[in-house]
């Protein structure tokens, strides 16, 4: 995929969790399409410029959180790096695996998002904390089957 | 008075039918007409009910705007955060109109949030939800003071009230102005639940906010 495409599937999904997302919230919690972008991005770009388009994602994102600015930066980037490592070694063409290392990922952000926060002083209740984490990692990774399929479909 | 039922012949039906089929293309095209102008009307009805509705909030705005003893700025949302672990929006209104970080964001029904950023034209609202916001506040009816904080979900927490504290479910919590940011006395929510603490040497209680966090479409900015 070229990076021009995917550049503007990242935009109109960043916009949309921007604007509209929060109507489709559930459980109070939204499913991460940056992080989604930033994944999509490592699944089909050369190594390089997958970590460098999952680091302006996070400085996209971060731009418009409340807390901890540069956490995304961080994270994105590390786990774009992840997923190049990961993918070289072992075959992720299926959408199933790809899925459930998109829910170890989210889950993994989420936890490590909320531990910042509770070390940072923000008071998080145990069950709100758990919920976030992991029904905002599955949200995310359930979206990611429909992002691919929209993308197979509609752009490639 | 006996109602006339429409006569029903063979004749009339037969007229009926056979001005159906003369009249076939005439129809249709004015039926296609018709299905036109009903979408428009339908896209007219569906414009005019969001200006009715956005108009009753603005005179709710408005009217607390001349109601109150603060000087507000209106404002709209127009973004929401990104992440699941903050609360907050950002607002259409800047430095450039007199905002500035640590000011007060309320609406009409009550204290909404708290300006931690502030852009040329836009600005940054953390909610009251947000756990990292705390407003030092009042139970109304008895004065107890506590620190109301947010909690990522729908309801607020009210943090550190001593062990005999005055206070019951359906009391009214309002700001106690402790705090510069915020003025005395605007309205935060109601009490909904009461607990102890984890550790046994303080009450909590659990504040339900008067202001729908997840459904803001306007705020007013208070300006000392």
């Amino acid at each position: 995929m070229k990076l021009s495409t995917l550049a503007v599937i990242a935009l109109a999904l960043g916009l949309f969790q921007l604007t509209f997302l929060h109507y489709f919230k559930v459980f109070g919690v939204q499913p991460d399409l940056f992080l989604i972008s930033a994944i999509l991005a490592s699944f089909f770009l050369p190594a390089r410029r997958a970590i460098i388009f999952s680091l302006a994602l996070g400085v996209f994102k971060d731009a418009f959180i409340l807390s901890a600015f540069g956490l995304d930066i961080l994270l994105f980037s590390l786990w774009s790096f992840l997923i190049v490592k990961i993918t070289r070694k072992v075959s992720l063409e299926d959408n199933l695996s790809r899925t459930l290392l998109v829910f170890i990922i989210a889950l993994l952000h989420n936890a490590i998002h909320g531990l910042v926060l509770v070390y940072s002083g923000s008071f998080i209740p145990p069950g709100i904390f758990l919920r976030t984490v992991f029904w905002g990692g599955l949200y995310t990774a359930l979206v990611l089957p429909l992002m691919l399929r929209i993308i197979k479909v509609r752009i490639l | 008075m006996a109602v006339s039922r429409p006569p029903f012949s063979l004749v009339a039906f037969l007229q009926r039918e056979l001005g159906g089929i003369v009249f076939y293309h005439h129809n249709l095209v004015t039926n296609a007409r018709l299905k036109k102008e009903n979408e428009l009307l339908r896209y007219k009805l569906n414009a005019w009910n969001e200006t009715y509705l956005e108009n009753t909030r603005l005179k709710e705005n408005l009217s607390f705007k001349q109601k109150s003893a603060f000087r507000v700025i209106a404002a709209r949302v127009i973004i929401r955060p990104a992440d699941n672990w903050s609360s907050g929006l950002v607002i259409d209104k800047g430095s450039s109109q007199g905002i500035q970080k640590g000011l007060a964001v309320a609406t009409c029904l009550g204290l909404a949030g708290r300006i931690v950023e502030a852009t040329d034209s836009t600005a940054k609202v953390m909610l009251l939800n947000d756990p990292n916001l705390g407003v030092s506040s009042l139970v109304q009816r008895s004065r107890q003071e506590g620190l109301v904080c947010g909690t990522l979900g729908a309801n607020l927490m009210m943090k550190y009230l001593p062990e005999d504290a005055d206070i019951k479910l359906g009391d009214t919590i309002i700001s106690s102005g402790l705090n510069a940011t915020y003025p005395k006395g605007l309205l935060i929510g109601k009490v909904v639940d009461i607990g102890k603490d984890f550790s046994g040497l303080s009450r909590f209680a659990v504040i339900k906010p008067a202001v729908d966090l997840s459904n803001i479409e306007e705020v007013l900015v208070i300006v000392p």
